[in-house]
């Protein structure tokens, strides 16, 4: 799978969705649109999600299922929690 | 590797760490009774004449439980929601390595070294210490600080899991909590022993 660029690679400042097409009846829409916060998280970031979700939240599974301790887990949660709270601000 | 010397924190479960860490601690007070050693603080141990294998798992107790109990205080002041139990096995696993440091006192060794220095040096005679004394003097001295850097960086590790601490106010903090520890761990073991 494609990983979705969200940072511009000459300037770095995030980058907005400025053309959306169907793929059935090839209607293109253009615009700028911004990046949800959670396409805006590395894609690490945005599969520790997808996996806590998987495992209805908890984090005692998670850490047993990445093999790490639950502190570790739960560290790594604040870490992006503080990065979406970066990123809506 | 790395990880289970250094950052065994990161990986392990705690109810793992914490059987190790009681395993670990009743060995570690039952070497220091059999190689005749005492810890008189939690940073330093020193050989004795008879050691007792009740004080000797009091003291480590002792040392164990003031270590937690100011890394708890620090780990609370820099994130709410550390939890007792990741600051426990991190002070019980961490001091496992300082524990090696009595197999330097087998059949008396440091003991005799530490006299043979001691009389030296009350003679007068410091610039005159033979090479048989001087030489293992030196690597005792140069093993008790490879331990004590390696049970700092465990301690760390396992604080900075346990507290997700990050900065310098997290390492004053930390710093500042073995250092009270140290001292009062000296009291508490003063007055029982």
């Amino acid at each position: 799978m494609k990983k979705l660029p969200v940072n511009c690679p000459s300037c770095e400042s995030p980058l907005v969705a400025s053309q959306l097409s169907c793929s059935e009846c090839e209607t293109v829409i253009s615009g700028s649109y911004s990046l949800p916060v959670l396409l805006q998280l590395s894609k690490d970031d945005q599969d520790f999600i997808f996996e806590f979700i998987l495992t209805s939240g908890s984090l005692k599974k998670m850490a047993a299922k990445m093999e790490k301790s639950y502190p570790t887990v739960r560290n790594k949660l604040d870490d992006i929690l503080e990065k979406i709270n970066q990123l809506k601000n | 590797m790395k990880t289970l010397l250094f950052k065994p924190f990161e990986k392990y479960s705690e109810q793992k760490l914490l059987i190790v860490g009681i395993i670990g601690t009743l060995i570690g007070a039952f070497l220091t009774y059999i190689f005749n050693c005492k810890f008189t603080r939690a940073l330093k141990i020193i050989p004795i004449d008879d050691a007792s294998i009740g004080l000797s798992v009091i003291n480590s107790i002792v040392i164990v439980c003031c270590l937690t109990l100011f890394l708890f205080i620090a780990a609370k002041y820099t994130y709410k929601r550390t939890r007792f139990i990741d600051i426990l096995v991190t002070a019980m696993v961490a001091y496992m390595p300082l524990y090696i440091l009595t197999l330097l006192n087998i059949n008396n060794n440091l003991k005799i070294l530490t006299e043979d220095a001691i009389k030296h040096a009350s003679l007068e005679l410091a610039n005159q210490v033979p090479l048989n004394i001087h030489i293992p003097l030196l690597l005792v001295r140069l093993l008790n600080f490879a331990i004590l850097a390696w049970f700092i960086a465990l301690l760390y590790n396992g604080f900075k899991t346990a507290a997700n601490a990050k900065g310098t106010k997290a390492i004053v903090v930390f710093a500042l909590a073995i250092l009270l520890a140290d001292i009062v761990s000296k009291i508490i073991i003063h007055q029982l022993n």
